[in-house]
């Protein structure tokens, strides 16, 4: 729960910054990506940082339970395969990513969801709602059942 | 202590690095500069790493104590900062450090400024 948490703390803001971004910065936004989208060495580049942070969220947090941290774990995995799929084939990614940017409400919708996330994650990471922490909901159970 | 020495030690000797390169091959630095603000997404790209990084130093080293170890704790917030300013607003970040490095004397200043700070981090996590 310890790694769930410190996670959270870092990976909340970005998404928050991120989303922020793509929602209020739009045309800016659409005109970096497009450029970025034909510069198959960035899409490598980016997958070469991509892929091991990917596994490295893998290996120290693998939980698949149906709680807040699963979030992390779905991230993880997501950036592994996004990470060596913009590896072993970037020009699929820019294909997709065309595909993608083609939809005029793609930066609302994934600035939306990615500022969801953020709050999300940075909510429990850094707040850590009690009622929602396993771990201290059992120990609060056990403790009032010693009393 | 021994979070504030690890950090010191990782980040010392990358800012003493990029001082001496500032000072000693300023024109090759001024062209990569401008070259690198001409690129939007290599700014949002570097924002992502900045904002992790400082996020990471933030959240294992936020203490203010009245000696070296909150100049650790003052690089992340640096870095988280300018990490958020450049994935929000990319364009501004390029606008301001454009204007930034057209002064004559910025890589000199920078340059002095980054060896010092990364000489004296270094010093404090190596040697004390």
């Amino acid at each position: 729960m310890e790694r769930s948490h410190f996670l959270a703390k870092l990976i909340g803001p970005v998404f928050i910054a991120g989303g922020l971004g793509l929602l209020f910065n739009t045309t800016v936004f659409r005109a970096m990506f497009e450029t970025a989208l034909h510069d198959h060495m960035l899409i490598y580049l980016t997958g070469v940082l991509a892929l091991p942070a990917g596994l490295a969220i893998i290996i120290v947090h693998n939980d698949w339970k149906w709680h807040w941290p699963l979030i992390i774990t779905v991230f993880g995995w997501l950036m592994a395969i996004g990470g060596a799929m913009r590896i072993i084939a970037p020009q699929t990614v820019e294909w997709i990513g065309v595909a993608l940017f083609s939809y005029p409400s793609f930066f609302v919708i994934d600035g939306s969801v990615a500022v969801l996330l953020g709050v999300l994650l940075s909510y429990f990471g850094y707040l850590d709602p009690p009622q929602l922490n396993p771990e201290q909901a059992s120990a609060r159970r056990r403790s009032r059942r010693r009393r | 202590m021994q979070k504030s020495a690890t950090i010191a030690r990782l980040m010392g000797p990358v800012l003493c690095a990029i001082g001496v390169g500032m000072l000693a091959n300023q024109a090759a630095y001024r062209e990569m500069a401008a070259q690198f603000l001409t690129g939007l997404p290599f700014v949002y790209f570097s924002g992502i790493l900045a904002l992790v990084a400082g996020l990471y130093i933030l959240n294992v080293h936020n203490f203010w104590t009245p000696d070296w170890r909150s100049a650790v704790t003052a690089v992340g917030w640096v870095l988280t900062c300018v990490g958020a300013f450049r994935i929000i607003a990319p364009q501004f970040a390029t606008f301001i450090a454009t204007s930034i490095i057209t002064n004559a004397g910025f890589f000199t200043g920078l340059g002095i400024l980054l060896l010092a700070f990364g000489g004296y981090i270094t010093f404090r996590g190596y040697a004390a």
